[in-house]
């Protein structure tokens, strides 16, 4: 089981990618923002000494099912709901919105990271992401 | 050694006492699963009588469809199990993800499904007229709005 700070690594990481997606690739845009939110949820649930966690549904399961994390919840329902369609669809510019990609999904993913330092008293201050260029 | 089974004698749940007791049952897979007393012995009829699954769902169905009328937004709502859960596929009326509706279908899913014994639910958007990519038309059960055939036949 990998640790709470190999899952901020990983978060980190993702982060990195994120910020060099360009506009042209709103699926890539929302499954990075995805992938950068469920290690920052999982370096939690190993903060918090949740054994492993092995699948998406166990970790939606424990998110809503555990009254610390209900917040941290309904901001990552949304980008895994997105996530999951987006990326197998023949047109995703038409299911995303450009512009929403900064106000919502970065908002989203923001609220996520936000929620999850707090909870784990880590001194981290997620980069601010800017709209990604066209 | 000792079959733990018979020296420690069963455990107990009375579902007058326990209901509100959280229970932490951990499988071979390292899954975990947290529930109440009162879920756990809801699982267990459930698990002897299909019957009253089905009526479950078609409450949930039901509770859906009613929500879909007050929430606004939503064009067309099918439900379908999928592995161990079900499934709501929700397309939002703009035929784009809608951050409104899916804000408020995860407080639905934490507030109001639970209360429904059919196990696991998750809500999806898709687009109307991709939502035979996410799921067997034919074995879904359309709960609300526009059936996606009459969708497609307008569209050819």
């Amino acid at each position: 089981m990998a640790s709470h700070l190999k899952h901020i690594e990983q978060w980190k990481h993702n982060r990195a990618f994120l910020a060099t997606i360009s506009a042209e690739y709103p699926d890539w845009v929302v499954t990075a923002a995805f992938y950068a939110a469920l290690h920052a949820i999982d370096a939690l649930l190993t903060f918090d000494g949740v054994p492993a966690i092995v699948s998406h549904d166990a970790r939606n399961r424990t998110l809503r099912q555990t009254n610390r994390y209900q917040k941290l919840y309904k901001a990552y329902e949304p980008l895994y709901s997105l996530s999951r369609t987006v990326r197998y669809l023949a047109e995703p510019r038409k299911w995303i919105a450009a512009a929403e990609i900064p106000t919502r999904v970065f908002t989203l993913l923001h609220e996520i990271e936000t929620s999850v330092f707090k909870l784990t008293k880590a001194d981290i201050t997620p980069p601010t992401l800017s709209a990604p260029s066209a | 050694m000792t079959d733990p089974a018979t020296t420690n004698g069963p455990i107990r749940i009375d579902a007058g006492d326990d209901a509100r007791r959280t229970i932490v049952l951990k499988p071979e897979d390292n899954d975990l699963f947290v529930r109440t007393a009162r879920q756990v012995i809801d699982h267990c009829q459930l698990g002897i009588s299909l019957e009253l699954w089905l009526k479950e769902l078609d409450s949930l169905s039901e509770a859906v469809a009613a929500w879909c009328v007050t929430q606004g937004g939503v064009r067309s709502c099918y439900c379908t199990p999928q592995g161990a859960r079900v499934v709501f596929f929700m397309s939002p009326a703009r035929n784009q993800f809608d951050f409104d509706l899916a804000d408020a279908l995860a407080e639905f899913s934490l507030q109001q499904a639970p209360h429904f014994n059919v196990g696991h639910v998750d809500f999806h958007q898709v687009p109307l007229d991709e939502l035979d990519r996410f799921l067997n038309i034919r074995n879904a059960k359309w709960v609300y709005g526009e059936p996606f055939e009459a969708h497609r036949a307008m569209e050819t």
